[in-house]
């Protein structure tokens, strides 16, 4: 090989290399921009509660009231927060937090069952509120379980979207 | 055909006839072939002989099994045919059964009871364990009887006339001889009615709350966490048997399907709002049928009947059905059945409606349902109109 075909090898090699790099460090950079929070219970139902406008007003319970209407029982709960109305409408804020990803599981199940039990409930009660449960926001993230009942579901999925 | 066909065809039949003969023959005359026949006649026999054996042996076998069984068991042929027949296992399972029921029931009745004896020339025994029939006019068989001991009672199998006369008599489901087969207990209504006192919230300990969205509102911004509540929005009477109200381990059931047996005191009944539209006779039917119910599975239980919330005269005017008018005409209904049925008629309406009788508007954002913070309002009134007996 002559001199001059090895140097052009060198640079070529030497572009490549830079090409890469800038490449990985641009895609680091972008994933640090996107990089998700972690959930926590007390931050994800104070936003719920105050980024949507409700129509009735909603007060914090705790989960021992909620056993009334939840069913608990063989979900390991870490902490959690819920908030309900006075019964006039469907609205309520429940945020768990599991001891394990299959509780979690489990908390999400329970959720979506008492999303059916309300729509029973509210069909002849006040038909006005099924929009509102039919499009009920329900996630399940790692060890967490959220229900989102309320006016503007898309809020409440795009506060829950920014948490892993 | 012509004749000489006819011969020809003929002549050809007995010249292939001949010609098999010829073959088969001297086959069959083969003493190889013979020596083949033999053994295969041999071989069948010998597949047949073990064959059989087999099945003899196999019967064999089950008839000695069973028999050893029958000797094990101690029973007789005679019953191994009734056994075939069912009736040995009928007679076990039902026995089995009866067994069961008799230990469950003893063990559901277990009940401390105050058994109250008079002290008095009349009374014949103070012996807690005198053995008494109810009979005629006073059902206790002891006129006036009064006790100050406190005692294990078992085997309760029957209440007699709860909540309607003054004595309530358990009759024990089966008699051990040192139980008495009667007890006499107080009826929480007997000395109906007794005045509204003043309690600690101790009291609503065994208080079980029943009712609609309004009452599960109470259950939940109360703070009365060591009462039981069965309530659910659009919870009404007229579906109690199937509605489901109750949350469990395995989901929501009615009311009647998770109420324990005598665990409540004191029982307060908030329900009409949701019935409102149909006549009140029919409304008041299926609510004594339903205090009768509650009566039987709590017989020391009062039962508070407690008036319908009244709701905000903005909401009065729009909602024909959910007017005040309609609320107060159901309201008397219930009044009155609460006078002839010994229950306590309750109406937290003095703390919270304005004097024309409509709810205060700022207690409920919707005019019907009390906002949380107005629960304490509810509490207290509840907590100095209670009856102590």
């Amino acid at each position: 090989m002559k001199k001059g075909e090895m140097n052009k090898g060198n640079g070529m090699k030497r572009a490549v290399s830079l090409g890469l790099s800038l490449v990985i460090a641009a895609g680091l950079l972008l994933a640090g921009c996107g990089s998700k929070k972690a959930m926590n219970v007390d931050e994800v139902s104070g936003r719920l509660l105050k980024e949507i406008t409700y129509q009735d007003e909603l007060n914090a319970m705790s989960l021992e009231q909620a056993a009334m209407f939840l069913n608990l029982s063989d979900i390991s709960v870490k902490s959690g927060a819920i908030y309900e109305t006075s019964g006039w409408t469907a609205e309520e804020i429940v945020v768990l937090e599991c001891e394990t990803a299959a509780d979690a599981d489990k908390a999400k199940a329970m959720l979506e069952t008492r999303v059916a039990e309300q729509i029973t409930n509210y069909t002849d009660y006040v038909p006005e509120e099924l929009d509102k449960l039919h499009a009920a926001v329900i996630v399940e993230s790692g060890n967490f379980a959220v229900l989102s009942v309320s006016n503007d579901p898309d809020q409440a999925r795009s506060i829950l979207s920014e948490y892993q | 055909m012509s004749k000489r066909n006819r011969k020809k065809n003929q002549n050809q039949e007995v010249f292939e006839d001949a010609r098999m003969q010829n073959v088969l023959e001297p086959i069959e005359q083969d003493p190889v072939w013979r020596d083949i026949e033999d053994r295969e006649a041999r071989q069948g026999l010998r597949v047949f002989a073990v064959v059989m054996a087999l099945i003899v042996t196999l019967l064999i076998a089950i008839v000695s099994g069973i028999g050893l069984a029958l000797i094990d068991l101690e029973k007789k042929p005679h019953d191994l045919i009734q056994a075939i027949n069912g009736k040995d296992i009928d007679e076990a399972v039902t026995a089995a059964k009866e067994e069961y029921e008799a230990i469950y029931a003893a063990a559901e009745s277990k009940i401390t009871v105050d058994i109250q004896y008079d002290e008095t020339e009349n009374n014949g025994s103070a012996d807690a364990n005198a053995e008494d029939t109810p009979d005629g006019d006073d059902p206790a068989g002891q006129e006036g009887m009064v006790a100050n001991a406190s005692e294990e009672i078992a085997g309760i199998g029957e209440v007699i006339n709860a909540g309607t006369n003054d004595i309530i008599v358990y009759k024990p489901s089966d008699d051990t001889g040192t139980r008495p087969t009667t007890t006499v207990i107080n009826d929480p209504d007997a000395n109906y009615p007794l005045p509204f006192s003043t309690v600690d919230l101790s009291y609503f300990d065994d208080a079980l709350f029943i009712g609609d969205s309004r009452m599960l509102g109470f259950g939940m911004y109360s703070g009365l966490t060591n009462a039981t509540f069965y309530a659910v929005t659009s919870f009404t009477i007229f579906r109690y048997e199937t509605m489901p109200v109750v949350q469990t381990p395995t989901g929501k059931v009615p009311i009647f399907d998770a109420l324990p047996y005598d665990q409540f005191t004191k029982i307060y009944i908030k329900v009409g709002l949701n019935e409102l539209g149909g006549s009140d006779s029919s409304f008041i039917k299926v609510y004594d049928e339903f205090v009768t119910r509650l009566r039987q599975m709590e017989p020391r239980a009062i039962i508070y009947t407690h008036a319908i919330l009244p709701v905000t005269a903005a909401k009065s005017e729009t909602d024909h059905t959910h007017s005040n008018e309609n609320i107060n005409a159901r309201n008397e209904a219930l009044r009155q059945y609460a006078e002839e049925h010994k229950c306590y008629y309750i109406d937290i309406k003095p703390v919270v409606s304005l004097p024309d009788g409509s709810l205060m508007p700022e207690m409920a954002g919707d005019g019907i349902h009390l906002k949380a913070g107005y629960m304490e309002l509810w509490k207290e009134y509840l907590r100095t109109h209670a009856v102590i007996f």
